[in-house]
């Protein structure tokens, strides 16, 4: 999947912010930008992968596609309010131009996972790399490739949430299940109640036939994989993915590795089974 | 100087130290690198004590490892020539450092020598022998003393041995950087006007590449985040020109004023040969004379930056922005030679 | 093999007859120390057995490099014309280390496009060394010290002058240029009795392949059974290592707006300091020294290996010399293998 910006990695495509959409309504801020690529509307990416974004004179940064990879109108990206960069587009309204560079990194195993039940666990923020692999699989032309779907999306608490407006759609699909869950208990709130790797326990997991997604806080991420393993999903068919500080998002800068994967080329998206056999310095 | 019998008595209070577990570590010196000079050596058993060594090539200041030492876990001691006692009583001054977890070897110094023979960096005008905080202080002859009273004794030379310690430039260093003792010159306003000096930084900054070699090395610069680093407005250099160079190390050299001890340690980090302590050095003698400040004679004492007196003379960039220096130059202090802005905003 | 001999004195005519055309960067001094530097003048030339503090490094990548810019339309360009520039003196270390900033910058799916047009405008002429100099370790690395052929023309010192070997068509063509320019003093020379010496025979003595200095063995094992806290509690950070490294390329982009113009840069960066791995949220994988000290290693002599195929440090010996606290990065992995810093 070549995109034809051009070929120096560095030079970035002028694209302007359509639509942005407020999804949570608590302390951690999170808005979702739609991006119009002034030259060609959407980019051509699969499921996993980020673009760098950038801000002429407050820097650049990396964010995962939060969009379906079929849409040629625009680009979606859900971002945290967290530093300067990200403070800086937090204060910008529609209209306003930004440059975006990409696709880089890897993808989710789409065709690997074919013919398999897959199951999404989500926490916070880290649905939004994991949106455009429900988009996918959800697709009109992809939704038979894949058995039943589950999804367990977790949240700190219901304000906490992001993509509301899509869960109801989501659980209408054929053979889609959604099931939402908060830390605490909350008056008016119809959804589960616990940590997800606890609820796991819970769920009806096919662990041979299974492949399981999921992402979110690191801690998250430590114990629901634990849980994975340990209820018999093997290690390589378990996927996350990671986040790092990146520069080049090309594999020059060497300030993304881990071990010796570097994180925006043998990454975004790691298994399981990668992810114990690296050293631990993320 | 009697380095042989000094490093026997270091080498016995060493061992003892270790042996009998009083502390858990000892910084002190021993030879590494390619030509064997001498590196710092962390020395955790007795039987290291005989690969330490003491001689007029010590150079590097242990108290820059106290940046992470001091005062973690367990009790550690170290070898402190007098630069290094007054950084650690700078340390002290500032709250950096468990004073109780921290064994000080002192021992009295000459100055140390390069290979071919000259002052190293910091020895040329030294005049301080004696270190003036230690828990134990080794003479310059190997007898040892022991401090007074809560662990600290200032010792101030007789009037007459320190004037002659500053003409020769301390002890065995006969040689200032021309052979002879600089003349002092701490007439502000007449250094700020005089046009050789700034060009002279210039022509040392050249070589900078702006690695911070010497900012890392210096035992004084213990900020997380380096006022250069600071993202509002980015004072970091995108690109190392000279305005850019002079903003660091003349900052640096403000956030120094007062509590530099000279050690040179700057110096010998930087891997361009940068003589950055040609101004810094001048600083330290104008906080001597206006405010009375030497860095780190006195564990308890305030350094120049942080007190304040409304008798203080004002003098320095303060002046700027009178008649007489808006005539020269474009603006700013005209010392990076830039006419205009030094920053890019 | 065939080349020309350079008698000595003739050496500063020809610099200055390729400084009409070219650039010339060679070792030159500047207040004292030995430098790469752009010749203002042929004689400032210093061809000699001393090695330069700083690698060639910063005219292929420079310390502070432009790459694009956002001016007042909005519109992005990225930056301009590379003159035609001769590298001339390179020390065999350097040239096997611009192997390795070649790999990284220019192989993959990616490439450095500025990298790439300065190494397509450089024309590189090594030198060889006599003596190994305090530090060096290029032989242990299994680099010969006084041959290379990653490089467009190769100069040896004899007793005339230089034997200045023929390796690629752009070295040929350099050579072909001078002798155009009607100098006939250049005796074209053919075979290995002209004094050149064979590309493959060197200088390694009785080192056989197998003592050549690198980590071998299962990387996480290394990783986490080696007392990096240990290693490093010299060290002090200063970062001057990866500055006058021949083979560091880690890198960050700033941008700096003037006057309605924004300029990114691409500037040097160095997993030595604090912040290099900072994330925005303020968690940074690498805390302490122990993991950055640990990072330089792995990186240098494991990852950059399994990633590109070289091994990032050609033992030039310059971050020995220049380290103040006597750090010894050739020490340190000898022990790492011979298992003297393992945790126990």
């Amino acid at each position: 999947m070549e995109d034809k910006m051009n070929s120096n990695a560095y030079l970035p495509a002028k694209a302007e912010i359509t639509e942005i959409i407020q999804e949570t309504a608590s302390d951690i801020d999170i808005k979702t930008y739609r991006l119009k690529l002034l030259d060609r509307g959407g980019m051509d990416f699969m499921p996993g992968q980020f673009v760098e974004l950038s801000l002429p004179g407050v820097g650049e940064a990396p964010f995962g596609f939060a969009s379906s990879p079929y849409e040629r109108e625009y680009v979606e990206l859900s971002i945290k309010k967290v530093g300067r960069v990200t403070e800086a587009l937090h204060n910008m309204k529609p209209g306003s131009i930004v440059w975006i560079r990409g696709p880089f990194g890897n993808t989710f195993p789409v065709k690997e996972m074919e013919g398999s039940k897959i199951l999404v666990v989500a926490g916070g923020l880290g649905l939004a790399p994991l949106r455009p692999l429900i988009l996918y699989m959800l697709d009109g032309r992809n939704r038979e490739k894949y058995d039943d779907i589950q999804m367990l999306l977790a949240a700190r608490s219901s304000a906490d949430f992001i993509y509301r407006r899509d869960f109801e759609a989501w659980g209408k699909t054929g053979g889609v299940r959604v099931i939402k869950t908060i830390d605490k208990p909350e008056d008016g709130w119809d959804g589960k109640v616990g940590f997800p790797h606890v609820l796991l326990e819970e769920m009806d997991v096919d662990v041979r036939n299974t492949y399981a997604v999921t992402c979110g806080p690191p801690i998250m991420i430590k114990f629901v994989s634990a849980k994975l393993a340990e209820m018999g999903i093997p290690g390589n068919k378990i996927f996350t993915t990671l986040e790092m500080r990146m520069t080049c998002g090309v594999g020059k800068c060497g300030k993304c590795n881990i071990g010796h994967r570097y994180v925006c080329i043998d990454g975004p998206v790691f298994s399981i089974a990668e992810l114990r056999e690296m050293p631990g310095e993320y | 100087m009697g380095f042989e019998a000094q490093k026997e008595k270091l080498a016995a209070i060493s061992g003892d130290l270790l042996s009998k577990k009083k502390v858990e570590l000892i910084l002190s010196f021993t030879s590494g690198g390619p030509e064997g000079n001498a590196v710092p050596f962390f020395m955790r058993s007795a039987d290291e004590v005989a690969e330490m060594r003491w001689d007029d090539g010590c150079m590097p200041n242990l108290a820059v490892y106290l940046k992470e030492f001091g005062g973690r876990e367990g009790k550690i001691a170290l070898v402190a020539k007098p630069c290094d006692a007054r950084a650690i009583a700078v340390y002290i001054s500032e709250g950096r450092i468990e004073r109780g977890n921290l064994y000080i070897i002192g021992i009295e110094c000459g100055g140390m020598k390069k290979k071919d023979g000259s002052a190293a960096q910091g020895c040329e005008n030294c005049g301080v022998r004696t270190p003036p905080v230690f828990d134990v202080l080794i003479r310059e002859d190997g007898t040892t003393a022991e401090p007074v009273e809560n662990g600290e004794r200032i010792v101030e030379m007789p009037k007459k041995e320190k004037q002659e310690a500053d003409k020769t430039g301390g002890a065995e260093n006969p040689a200032g950087e021309n052979g002879k003792q600089e003349e002092k010159e701490y007439n502000v306003s007449e250094y700020r006007e005089n046009k050789d000096k700034a060009a002279r930084f210039r022509e040392e900054l050249k070589k900078c590449i702006m690695c911070f070699a010497c900012r890392q090395a210096c035992f004084g610069c213990y900020c997380e985040t380096c006022f250069i680093e600071r993202g509002i407005p980015d004072w970091q250099p995108s690109n190392p020109d000279m305005g850019r160079k002079m903003m660091f190390h003349l900052g640096r050299f403000m956030h120094l004023a007062g509590r530099c001890v000279e050690c040179g340690a700057c110096e010998r980090a930087c891997p361009s040969g940068v003589n950055i302590r040609y101004i810094i050095k001048d600083i330290a003698g104008f906080c001597e004379e206006l405010y009375g400040c030497k860095a780190g004679m006195e564990p308890a004492g305030v350094s120049a930056l942080t007190a304040f007196d409304t008798d203080d003379p004002e003098v320095g960039f303060l002046e700027i922005g009178n008649k007489d220096s808006r005539e020269e130059e474009n603006s700013g202090c005209g010392l990076c030679g830039n006419s205009g802005t030094a920053i890019e905003i | 093999m065939d080349g020309v001999i350079i008698p000595k004195n003739k050496i500063t005519e020809t610099v200055g007859i390729l400084m009409n055309k070219y650039r010339v960067v060679a070792p030159a001094r500047e207040n004292g120390a030995l430098v790469f530097k752009e010749l203002a003048d042929p004689e400032e030339i210093v061809l000699n057995d001393e090695p330069a503090y700083k690698s060639p490094k910063e005219f292929l990548f420079p310390q502070a490099e432009e790459i694009l810019a956002f001016d007042e339309k909005g519109n992005v360009a990225a930056d301009g014309d590379i003159p035609e520039t001769i590298l001339l003196g390179v020390r065999p270390c350097d040239l096997e280390a611009l192997k390795v900033l070649t790999a990284v910058f220019i192989n993959g799916k990616f490439t450095d496009v500025y990298f790439e047009k300065r190494l397509n405008s450089t024309i590189l002429i090594g030198l060889g060394c006599i003596s190994e100099k305090p530090g060096c370790f290029c032989e242990e690395r299994g680099i010969c010290k006084d041959s290379s052929g990653a490089c467009d023309i190769f100069l040896t010192a004899n007793e005339e002058g230089y034997a200045a070997e023929i390796i690629s068509d752009k070295g040929r063509k350099l050579l072909d240029e001078l002798n155009a320019g009607g100098l006939n003093f250049y005796a074209p020379v053919k075979g290995a009795n002209a004094g050149f010496l064979e590309k493959d025979a060197c200088a390694y003595g009785d080192k056989a392949p197998h003592e050549i200095l690198e980590i071998t063995g299962d990387e996480k094992s290394v990783f986490d059974n080696t007392d990096w806290g240990r290693i490093s509690e010299r060290c002090i950070g200063c970062g001057t290592c990866a500055y006058i490294c021949p083979t560091c390329h880690c890198f960050e982009f700033y941008d700096a707006a003037n006057k309605g113009r924004t300029a990114r840069y691409r500037r040097w960066d160095s997993c030595m300091y604090p912040k290099f791995t900072l994330h925005a949220s303020g968690h940074n994988p690498r805390p302490s020294k122990k993991e950055r000290y640990r990072q330089r290693i792995m990186h240098k002599y494991v990852y950059v290996k399994h990633n590109f195929g070289y091994v990032a440090c050609t033992g030039c010996g310059r971050c020995v010399r220049s380290c103040p606290a006597g750090m010894d990065i050739k020490a340190v992995v000898k022990g790492i293998m011979e298992g003297t810093w393992k945790i126990k």
